[in-house]
């Protein structure tokens, strides 16, 4: 009997260093798309990784046995295309131009921009050929290739990070790219296939990369810093780049940067000269180039943010996403002693007490000022020192771009805790940006009513108060009722710097709408139906507008309504959140490419091999597979997503608990798939049945008390609460590595065409679950795709055990 | 050598093949589509009346902007679409307005031959161009260097030599030609220059489109009363090109 071929440790190796190589692309990419486009686009990185690992699965299957003739020449070709596509490839996308105004009169920029995105995905197409190729031919140690895959892709993950915090995004993607060639040596290795030849090409690609133009990373035209440096005199002046992004600093003499957001009408203030800061391409703030006078000032004391100051002269300030530390200047320069900026960039900490701090050395004087890295959220829940005001800046677009951006500063949670720190007579306030018909204030107002009465506040309607300024507003949230004086004095303060009151307990329609004007008092009315005798009927208390965001659904920058979605379409005047538009076109494309590029060719072979490939695969079968795969495919990511959610917010430290979530889960469902080679390859169904009951009771911690527990450790330092949230997710992700190489092995044994098959609908399923996940958690919550994606999980161990017993049945 | 009898369709053929091209090719736009436009605006303005006051297109304002020649302010690729009533690229990120809303803003501007206007982003000359056809004196700043070359040429091009244009920074106004009767920001800000408040008369009327970027944006209407107090309006919504930089 002959001997069945054995993956060399060379190859699992080979596997692993090319998966590792892999995340690590899909990583880069979404740190680039945030660079040259938009933060939003993460989904299409992941989109679009999975559309390569999908359309991988059906080249193989389509041409695999040639392939698998050639199994060696096939690894390392594909591993070299890899390591070349990844600079290439990027590039080319990037020669790509894209304005967005332009699609209100041309369709064919969309058609680019999407093909310029799709050139992106043949790297992942190429490494994942690799892997697919390796579990065709080794189809008995499938468990053991896709544990490797995992676990180098979870290492990939870790490793890219680390990376980043010492390297520039493009120095890291040619570091990427020569991991792929390490993997095609490996490969060569492995079966002993033209190794001086493969090191010589692998030589030669490096040291072509060494001899060209590095690719140099721009902005799109309309990312904020390409406009600010299209101005004439712009100069870029300074560049920090870090795990957190990249920040440069322009400066412009000629034409001067003036950021004064909130600027009284009233006030004839000069600006200070100012550098404009960048993140990412995005505008980020300016530093005011202080001069040793008070002039310099004295636009500070002109803005909205400035009225908690004017009326309470606050002591103890904390300024929550400080960034480069305006709202210290402004705490200082009006008479606060102590202030603690909160800022989650160390960079902007940097810039501000490094790099820059001539400009203004007040903001970093150790005696006055402290600066806390972390996010708002969790320094609000860990703070002991009670604050006489906390100041926070909201975000979010008007466009409604930022509809399905998580942001747990705004959650009901969020102010809570930021309520919890107020000293006795202290106050939170929260600025914004306005939008008509009201939005964000609306539901911060809301928010606010909820937190008091959580705390125990009788009538919140006494302790809050909203003003409009030139574009922006100010919430205001008092520890106690406010009383009369204090009452006064914001309507004196109110009038005299031309910032309309929209909501104050007493005050009538007289009193609104009176400097700032609008057709109509929207503001007020919202507020008064909100909360006060005011008419519940208000066209803006709509629950999409009104309904306060929580931890388990962090958008508290969506404001439209799925049903609002067909009148959008009908008459595009209409204001909707522009995700909403946007997302479902995503959705439809995935679903579209997947079904192209994946099912279709796919499903030929039906009639091209009736006897050869899919023998002993009956439409039944087919079938099984589909949703056995499809399911495995929605529902991991599903879960994956969720508890990384959880666990960023527990670890603040964005980025790094993204990479120690993201890295554990790869690395324990490898162990879990490397644990389930060792399995009994006949009793698929209890294997998946035990796994698929750690599933459900990891979900079922998630649902029932993982955001409470962790609440309640929060105050840990990151180096005890990177391990918890280890412990925490590695049994999860270790079961959950167990249903696809069981299933793959078990319908493998039927037929081995069978598993580029599989392999095509999981990446498919995976597509779409991307795209998807999000709009899930939208609707429904993490709570809800959690639910949805447990529930999946279970399905599937139902299909594959009802599988099992037709085999057996069949068999009999 | 064709006969008669084929020579002719084929002169058909050829002659309305050369007439289709030189229809598509054409950069002069028909009297008729100028026309066309102009009485779509003023339809559109009427059925906004309610929003922003004013009910269609006054003569004067109409027989300005019947007169400036808007597909020389717009770049060659697309002066077969000047005529519609849309905005246009005209490079470095930045468009030509809408002629709705280029009417509208004129309209509310409500100047008088003889009126100064200070205008924050002279983009391609259009406004500019409008203003000046109404017998206004015109103080234009452009920040970006290329489109304010660009623009003073077209404006000698066509005529309209009188519009005062530099290039640089529009914050601080045009302090040696204030105070102004007018001022039109055609760009958007996060707050209102303080000197351009400053430089506009008692009683004056400055127009600044406020947003977002790429979607829906208002206009909104400043105006200093005889004692200086300021009170601004929000009128209808209104899509322009964004100011460059960031102020």
């Amino acid at each position: 009997m002959p001997r069945k071929p054995s993956a060399s440790p060379a190859l699992l190796l080979a596997v692993a260093v090319l998966a590792a190589a892999t995340i690590a692309y899909e990583l880069l990419l979404i740190r680039l798309f945030a660079l040259v486009h938009w933060h939003h686009m993460v989904g299409v990185a992941i989109g679009l990784a999975l559309l390569g690992y999908g359309a991988s699965g059906t080249f193989v299957a389509v041409i695999g046995d040639r392939l698998q003739r050639h199994f060696n020449a096939a690894f390392v070709v594909n591993a070299i295309a890899f390591s070349v596509g990844v600079p290439l490839c990027v590039a080319a996308a990037q020669s790509v131009t894209f304005d967005p105004q332009s699609v209100f009169w041309e369709i064919w920029p969309i058609g680019l921009l999407a093909a310029s995105f799709l050139i992106l995905a043949v790297p992942f197409f190429a490494a994942a050929t690799c892997i697919a190729l390796s579990l065709t031919r080794y189809a008995d140690q499938i468990p053991r290739i896709y544990g490797v895959d995992l676990i180098g892709a979870g290492i990939g993950a870790v490793l890219l990070v680390v990376l980043l915090s010492l390297l520039h995004p493009i120095q890291a993607l040619y570091g990427v790219a020569a991991t792929g060639l390490v993997a095609a040596l490996l490969g060569a290795l492995h079966g002993r296939w033209r190794r001086l030849p493969v090191l010589a090409v692998c030589v030669a690609v490096c040291a072509a990369w060494l001899n060209l133009e590095p690719i140099e990373v721009r902005p799109a035209a309309y990312k904020d810093l390409a406009r600010a440096l299209t101005v004439a005199g712009a100069e870029p002046v300074d560049s920090l780049t870090g795990i957190n992004g990249i920040v440069d600093v322009i400066d412009n003499r000629q034409v001067r940067f003036r950021e004064a957001p909130g600027l009284s009408l009233a006030s004839m203030a000069e600006l200070p000269h100012q550098l404009g800061v960048f993140v990412d391409g995005d505008a980020a703030g300016v530093i005011d180039l202080r001069q040793d006078n008070d002039a310099s000032d004295e636009y500070l004391a002109h803005l909205l943010s400035a009225v908690p100051y004017h009326l309470s002269r606050p002591e103890r300030v904390a300024v929550l996403n400080a960034g480069v530390a305006r709202g210290v200047a402004q705490a200082l320069a009006l008479g606060a002693r102590h202030v603690t900026a909160v800022e989650s960039n160390p960079l902007l900490e940097t810039l501000t007490c490094e790099r820059f701090i001539a400009a203004d050395p007040r903001r970093c004087d150790e005696q006055h000022v402290r600066w806390h890295i972390g996010a708002a959220r969790t320094f609000a829940a860990t703070e002991p020192m009670p604050f006489d005001l906390v100041l926070l800046q909201a975000s979010g677009d008007d466009a409604g771009l930022d509809a399905l951006q998580i942001d747990f500063d705004l959650t009901r949670e969020a102010v809570e805790s930021y309520l919890g720190v107020l000293a006795p007579g202290g106050m939170l306030a929260i600025e914004g940006r306005i939008r008509v018909p009201p939005r964000q204030s609306i539901r911060l107002l809301a928010t606010a009513r909820e937190a008091l009465l959580a705390s125990g506040a009788s009538a919140p309607g006494k302790r809050l108060a909203l003003l409009r300024g030139w574009q922006r507003y100010l919430l205001l949230v008092f520890e106690r009722p406010i009383d009369p004086p204090l009452s006064a004095r914001l309507r004196t303060l109110a009038a005299s710097r031309g910032f309309d009151l929209a909501w104050l307990r007493g005050i009538g329609p007289e009193e609104v709408n009176r400097f700032q004007r609008l057709p109509s008092p929207v503001y007020f009315d919202a507020a008064r139906a909100l909360l006060g005798p005011g008419s519940p009927d208000d066209p803006s208390l709509r629950p999409s507008t009104v309904r306060p965001a929580t931890d388990d659904r962090p958008y508290p920058h969506r404001f439209s309504a799925w049903s609002e979605l067909p009148g959008a379409i009908r008459s595009p005047g209409t204001r909707i959140d522009a995700a909403l538009l946007i997302a479902p076109v995503l959705l439809l494309l995935a679903l579209l490419a997947s079904v192209l590029l994946i099912l279709l060719p796919l499903a030929t072979l039906r009639w091209r091999h009736p006897k050869t490939q899919l023998a002993g695969s009956n439409r039944p079968v087919r079938w099984a597979v589909f949703g056995y795969f499809g399911l495995v495919g929605l529902a991991f990511l599903a879960i994956e997503v969720a508890w990384i959610l959880a666990l960023e917010l527990f670890l603040d430290e964005p980025v790094y608990a993204a990479a120690i979530v993201l890295g554990g889960f790869l690395i324990f469902a490898g162990l879990g798939s490397l644990f389930a080679q060792r399995l009994p390859e006949g009793r698929a169904g209890l294997t998946l049945g035990l796994a698929t009951t750690a599933i459900v009771a990891g979900g079922a911690l998630y649902l029932l008390s993982v955001h409470d527990w962790l609440a309640t450790i929060a105050s840990l330092g990151f180096g005890w609460k990177a391990p918890i949230a280890i412990g925490l997710l590695a049994p999860l992700a270790f079961a959950m590595g167990i249903p696809f190489p069981v299933g793959l092995r078990t319908f493998g044994a039927r037929s081995q065409a069978l598993i580029p098959w599989a392999w095509g609908i999981n990446g498919c399923a995976s597509v779409i679950s991307a795209v998807g996940a999000p709009l899930v958690a939208l609707e429904f919550g993490y709570s809800g795709l959690l639910g949805a994606a447990l529930a999946a999980y279970v399905a599937a161990t139902l299909i594959l055990i009802a599988h099992e017993r037709h085999r057996g049945d069949t068999t009999a | 050598m064709l006969s008669p009898k084929r020579r002719v369709p084929l002169q058909v053929a050829i002659v309305g093949i050369l007439a289709l091209i030189s229809l598509v090719g054409r950069t002069e736009p028909l009297p008729s589509e100028r026309d066309a436009l102009w009485a779509e605006v003023d339809a559109q303005l009427r059925a906004l009346s309610g929003q922003i006051g004013i009910s269609g297109l006054s003569p004067e304002v109409h027989d300005a902007l019947s007169a400036v020649p808007r597909h020389q302010f717009v770049p060659s690729g697309q002066q077969a679409y000047a005529y519609e009533n849309r905005p246009l690229p005209i490079g470095h990120g930045q468009t030509i307005s809408q002629p709705l809303i280029v009417a509208a803003m004129t309209e509310l501007l409500d100047v008088e031959p003889g009126d100064r206007v200070f205008e924050l982003g002279t983009g391609s000359g259009y406004q500019a161009a409008v203003l000046a056809e109404l017998g206004v004196e015109v103080y234009s700043v452009e920040i970006v260097e290329a489109l304010g070359h660009r623009a003073r040429a077209t404006l000698d091009q066509t005529g309209y030599s009188n519009v005062n244009t530099r290039i640089g920074d529009g914050y601080d106004g045009w302090p040696e030609a204030a105070p102004f009767d007018a001022v039109i920001v055609t760009a958007a800000s996060d707050h209102i220059p303080p000197p351009l408040i400053r430089q506009l008369k008692p009683d004056g009327r400055l127009l600044i489109p406020v947003g977002n970027r790429y979607l829906t944006q208002k206009l909104v209407l400043l105006q200093r009363d005889q004692a200086g107090a300021i009170t601004t309006q929000e009128l209808l919504p209104v899509t322009f090109v964004p100011l460059t930089g960031r102020r």
